[in-house]
């Protein structure tokens, strides 16, 4: 089995040809089923997007929309030989970028932020319309509740992932997930209300709505 | 009983809680208790989901990263640190809140072994001295208010450099929590109101008013006991009545700051009337904001909702909220009544006292009927005396001070007035506005509009009137975050005149640039202006082949007449502050001083466009269009622009002057706002003017049109949850300009959210600038639902509004949409005697495009001469060519039975067909229309399978006609009748069923209804075979 897989990747990498880049390569391979080759390009892709995302949080001042959605964009032009690419390809980079994207920003606010305690429990400082304005949730905190609702319905989940983490549209959620623009849409609109609801009350509902009492 | 939520229950959920968003929400609460059937814990789950919708919308509307980026520029490192620290003799044990206003943590006492919450000042403000002086003599005044029913104050310390507040920590949850979007049993609303009532009468008697008030401040304890949060945010009052004593000294409460320097919004549904108007306040704002608390609990829902935060005020300031017993029947009405006297506008009706409310609940409580609130007990004094003293917090040290004195192509400038000391006052205003235009032409500067600083004045409680003196355009210029200040003056040597400059670092003070020039007659001040200017801007660091390509002087340019400059300037800004009409009668003036002023005679045009008269649009942009050689190179591409967007109606050439401009004035934000409006919209390209749309809102955050042309890129394709949030960010900056009452109809329409379409609809009707055509949509909106007694009357009404202000072009487009309606629901007169009327009232465009549709299907042969009128006076338009006379020409080859030709005269209209034709006016736009008749051609071609593609596509694009979305009703018939005609029964019975339920509450005497009935039973009988 070890051995036909392998076979499988060099396969794949004969296949690229000379002037195709490793990224690629290993792209090609792991869309054609090798998992040997998601191993190796997942590190690749994971150091570019965070030094991508380092360099973004150190050069663009907060509230400047301006190249934040094209990141993922960005490292799928510099990474790989899109020329040569179907759109398969793209799809199946996206998908993993978009994993990478929340693993990174999640550890970075991990890393600088504050842990949240659980919500607000009774001095109100009303939070519900900071979020509302800023838009900024915690990001920890987030990944929590994502993780939580990965566990009743994790295509929601990764629909946040790609969106709000990937930066992807609704069109190019539609075609990683292979599920249509308006099932995008409505995943995305109860997932985010949902999210909301555990960001904002937290505790008003019990531990997030796994169990009530 | 609670059931464990699995992913099976979670997708009832998920379904239910969609089903429910797919209703109005007014049918909600019965859909809902229809669809659980008893399950209580599902219903229960499915309404906390809604209640929070909502404040949802905005929710993760950025990406990650910026969320990532913004919060590590602001995390304060030693933060961090504080979880398990001993701060005096508290030791911190959990964080339980956090946000603008600061940190919360649970903490332990040591010393009396208690639990406590701790309060920190924000990082933000902790460094500020005063801020910090507020916040403990606030805490101390707050300290001394001993009641049960507010949340004690135990200690104000410091240690480490950290100022807090220690205060009773409590268990429960606040009112908020407790209300989700459903009413309290009576039970529990009185006790609560009775304490509530207590608690605040002690805090006015001691001369403290909270301020903010609302659910989110008031706690029920385990024990369902009240508990007024934050009173140590409150302000003080003058003891004793209002006004009598020596006024005060208030300050703002610490989230207001914060509010002030733009960073946070607050919370504006709980605000009383005098609080929105900004007006001194006392004890009786908090008695209105308890109202609108005692509604939510009597109720559920907000007085007065609004999604945009920025049209609450105004509802507020004007409505009156829905009778409480009408959305919960089981309130009595003794309840509703003392909740209607608190919410009483003017606060002289309203309760006076506390202890008022309180009593009539205690009487309530105790025979349980009819209280009748009495009236107000006394008039109160004047309020003059009462002034009170508004603190500004100065964020010292949180710009960037500049050091060397010269500007970088990444600066804005600030333009105050200029000191007019020759008692003539021709200078007045004259002068800035030339110096304005003069630097206008610098692709290097950039100062910040007009527009702009309207909005900043009205952020810091300024009238937009006010003298733009130096002092205020330096504050202006701190809150933009702009570099520089500069101001002028002019004054009279004798005969002569001298003109002085002076630009100053608007953060130091430190002058950058000083200069004084003589002029020797009046006639030469505009050139002695012209010449500092040069100067100034070669000071300053531009390069010298910029400012000699760039620098037409103002005589040649704008205009050699100061009067006539004046007259355009007070124009200007006429219409800046108080709308376009009101810059008619300036911008007139101005051409009779001059009459070669072509920006007057550009500015002039685009005005009348925008209020729909487009023959005198057109004829005031040519002739600026002639004057061209006399103006500036950036008065060039505007006036360019202008004549082809307006005039000529050339989308491709006015684009092109568009990406041209943009290139020699990167920092110009009207060539990316004029791309992303009706030139890529009308062309389709809605990605493309999402993109430019983004461009000028980053470049000129203040210029409403970008905010609007971005939200309409999503509104057209369908996306009215993207377009929400953009709107929602014009309105948080305070920009409204009437055009966004139509898109916020266009959005409720597309979420089909009927009692939101009815509010616009109802907020329009006061506004002579928008009702037409409010209206209108209104019309389109029930012809869709097939509500056709309604639609006829909203169009009669659309018509008729128009024809009283004056507009007789919207009129007409008005009555031929009307036309091409009647004829679509099978009255064929009808559509034949309105389209006539339509032609009498003017023959604009599109007015006559529809008019000539109509008679081109009810085959009258007027239409011949339409269609030539068109080609005629339109050669070179984008939108005549390729939209209305294909279409035009196609139905009268369809009548001739000639679908070949149909079809090829279709053919130019295919680039541009998915356009939005929207952007002149409103009423008849032609947008989908190619597509409609090229469906009816293969129709009567025999070509169902091609027929019916056609008839989708139209469907599927709803955004682009949400303005007037009549088309989709034939649309949908068609599409049936085309799936018969491929022999595909079962499509056709689908499509005939969706038509069904979206006329389920349609009139049943309507033609067309008639037939497709009569159709339907035809399938099913086909069917059964």
């Amino acid at each position: 089995m070890k051995k036909l897989r392998v076979k499988i990747f060099r396969i794949g990498m004969r296949g690229c040809g000379r002037d195709t880049g490793e990224v690629s390569c290993l792209l090609i391979a792991w869309s054609e089923g090798d998992q040997a080759a998601l191993e190796r390009l997942t590190p690749i892709v994971y150091n570019e997007l965070r030094r991508m995302a380092a360099r973004y949080m150190r050069n663009e001042r907060p509230g400047h929309t301006l190249q934040s959605t094209a990141l993922v964009h960005e490292a799928y032009a510099r990474l790989v030989d899109y020329k040569r690419m179907q759109w398969q390809n793209r799809a199946h980079f996206f998908a993993i970028a978009a994993q990478l994207m929340r693993r990174i920003l999640v550890e970075h606010a991990r890393h600088h932020g504050v842990k949240r305690g659980a919500g607000i429990r009774h001095i109100s400082l009303d939070e519900a319309p900071m979020l509302a304005a800023r838009g900024d949730p915690d990001l920890v905190a987030l990944d929590d509740a994502m993780s939580d609702l990965a566990r009743l319905d994790p295509r929601k989940v990764q629909v946040v992932e790609m969106r709000y983490f990937g930066g992807l549209s609704v069109e190019e959620t539609a075609e990683v997930l292979k599920i249509s623009a308006i099932t995008v849409k409505r995943d995305w609109s109860t997932a985010r209300t949902w999210l909301y609801r555990e960001l904002t009350d937290g505790n008003a509902h019990g531990s997030p709505a796994m169990e009530t009492t | 009983m609670a059931t464990p939520m699995d992913p099976q229950r979670w997708k009832q959920l998920d379904d239910l809680f969609q089903a429910a968003l797919d209703h109005p929400p007014d049918e909600r609460d019965s859909f809902l208790r229809r669809a659980c059937a008893g399950d209580e814990d599902l219903e229960r789950q499915v309404r906390s989901l809604l209640a929070h919708d909502d404040s949802a919308q905005g929710f993760l509307a950025g990406h990650a990263i910026e969320a990532a980026a913004r919060s590590s520029a602001s995390e304060d490192p030693g933060r961090e640190s504080l979880l398990g620290s001993q701060i005096g003799h508290y030791r911190l044990v959990e964080e339980i809140g956090s946000g603008g206003m600061g940190v919360v943590y649970k903490a332990q006492d040591l010393e009396l072994g208690r639990d406590v919450a701790l309060k920190f000042l924000p990082d933000e403000l902790a460094q500020d001295l005063s801020a910090l002086e507020r916040f403990r003599r606030e805490a101390r005044s707050a300290s001394r208010l001993n009641h049960p029913n507010i949340c004690t104050i135990y200690e104000i310390g410091k240690d480490s450099g950290r100022s807090f507040i220690a205060m009773e920590y409590l268990e429960g949850s606040t009112l908020k929590h407790r209300i989700q979007g459903r009413p309290l049993a009576i039970e529990t609303l009185v006790p609560l109101a009775i304490e509530i009532a207590d608690a605040l009468e002690t805090a006015h008697s001691a001369g403290i008013i909270h301020r903010d008030i609302k659910p989110a401040n008031i706690f029920v304890t385990g024990r369902e006991h009240a508990k007024i949060l934050d009173f140590g945010l409150a302000k003080f009052e003058s003891v004793g009545e209002f006004g009598s004593q020596s006024s005060s000294v208030v300050a703002r409460t610490i989230d207001q700051q914060i509010t002030a320097t733009g960073s946070v919004m607050g919370t504006v549904s709980h605000m009383s009337p005098e609080q929105v108007r900004g007006e001194p306040l006392d004890r009786r704002t908090d008695l209105f904001s308890f109202g609108v608390v005692l509604y939510e609990m009597a109720t559920g829902r907000l007085p007065f909702p609004g999604q945009e935060s920025a049209t609450v005020p105004a509802a507020i300031l004007k409505e009156a909220p829905p009778a409480p017993g009408s959305l919960n029947p089981a309130l009595p009405a003794g309840i509703e009544r003392i909740i209607l006297k608190c919410l009483e506008k003017d606060r002289e009706l309203r309760y006076q006292h506390a202890s008022e409310i309180r009593a009539d609940f205690l009487r309530f409580q105790s025979d349980g009927a009819n209280v009748i609130p009495r009236p107000a007990g006394r008039r109160w004094l004047s309020m003059t005396a009462a002034v009170i003293g508004i603190i500004v917090l100065s964020l010292a040290g949180y710009f960037y001070f500049h050091r060397t004195p010269k500007l970088s192509d990444k600066d804005t400038i600030v333009l105050a007035d200029f000191l007019n000391k020759t008692g003539d006052p021709v200078f007045d205003g004259t002068l800035r506005q030339g110096l304005a235009l003069q630097l206008e032409q610098s692709p290097f500067l950039s100062f910040i509009p007009d527009r702009r600083i309207a909005a900043t004045l009205a952020l810091m409680g300024k009238d937009k009137n006010v003298p733009f003196t130096p002092e205020i355009a330096r504050e202006v210029c701190e809150r933009t975050d702009s570099a520089a200040v500069i101001d002028g003056s002019i004054d009279a040597l004798g005969t002569k005149y001298v003109v002085g400059l002076t630009a100053r670092n608007c953060h130091t003070g430190d002058i950058i640039y000083e200069e004084q020039v003589q002029a020797q007659r009046k006639e030469d001040v505009l050139g002695a202006l012209t010449d500092i200017a040069i100067k100034f801007r070669t000071h300053v660091g531009e390069s010298l082949a910029t400012v000699k390509q760039y620098s037409v002087p103002l005589a040649e340019a704008t205009t050699p007449s100061l009067e006539a400059l004046k007259a355009y300037s007070t124009g200007q800004a006429a219409g800046i502050t108080q709308g376009a009409p009101h810059a008619l009668l300036f911008l007139q003036r101005a051409i009779a001083l001059d009459p070669n002023f072509a920006m007057a005679y550009a500015t002039l045009g685009l005005t009348y466009s925008s209020v729909g008269d487009m023959s005198l649009a057109r004829e005031n942009t040519t002739k600026a269009w002639q004057l061209r050689d006399r103006v500036s190179q950036h008065e060039k591409f505007s006036i360019e622009l202008l004549y082809q967007r307006v005039a000529t109606g050339n989308l491709e050439k006015a684009r092109q002057v568009c990406e041209m401009w943009s290139q020699a004035y990167p920092r110009d934000n009207y060539p990316h706002s004029f791309l992303a409006g009706g030139l890529l919209l009308g062309m389709g390209r809605f990605e493309r003017a999402e993109e430019e749309g983004k461009k000028a809102v980053e470049l000129a955050p203040d210029n409403a049109y970008g905010y609007h042309n971005l939200a309409n890129s999503y509104i057209l394709r369908n996306r009215p949850d993207e377009a929400r949030p953009v709107l929602k960010r014009a309105f948080d900056r305070k920009l409204m300009i009437h055009e966004f009452i139509g898109l916020q109809y266009q959005i409720a329409f597309l979420q089909r959210d009927q009692a939101e379409m009815d509010r616009v609809y109802s907020m329009s009707l006061d506004r002579a600038d928008t009702e037409d055509w409010v209206c209108n949509m209104a019309a389109g909106a029930a012809a869709y639902w097939g509500r056709l007694q309604q639609a006829r009357t909203r169009s009669r009404q659309a018509v008729d509004l128009a024809v009283s202000t004056g507009h007789v072009e919207r009129a007409s487009q008005e009555e031929a949409a009307h036309a091409v309606r009647e004829f679509f629901f099978g009255y064929p007169a009808e559509a034949r005697r309105a389209a006539a009327a339509a032609l009498a009232y003017a023959n604009n465009r599109d007015a006559e495009a529809g008019a000539g549709l109509a008679l081109a299907f009810v085959k009258d042969p007027r239409c011949e001469a339409l269609i030539e009128d068109l080609h005629r006076r339109f050669p070179e338009d984008t939108i005549a060519q390729f939209n209305h006379l294909p279409v035009l020409r196609a139905q009268l080859a369809l009548n001739r039975r000639d679908f070949a030709a149909a079809l090829e005269l279709l053919q130019p209209a295919a680039q541009y067909e998915l356009g939005w034709q929207g952007a002149q006016s409103s009423g008849f736009t032609g947008s989908l229309y190619p597509i409609y008749i090229r469906g009816q051609a293969y129709l009567a071609a025999g070509k169902g399978a091609e027929a019916a593609l056609e008839f989708q596509k139209i469907i599927a694009n709803i955004g682009v006609v949400s303005d007037d979305p009549t088309i989709l009703v034939p649309a949908r018939v068609q599409l049936a009748r085309a799936f018969v005609l491929a022999g595909e029964l079962s499509k056709a019975k689908a499509a005939y069923d969706d038509l069904f339920v979206l006329w389920k509450q349609a009139d049943s005497e309507i033609p067309i209804l008639r037939e497709v009935k009569t159709e339907y039973e035809q399938i099913l009988i086909r069917m059964r075979k």
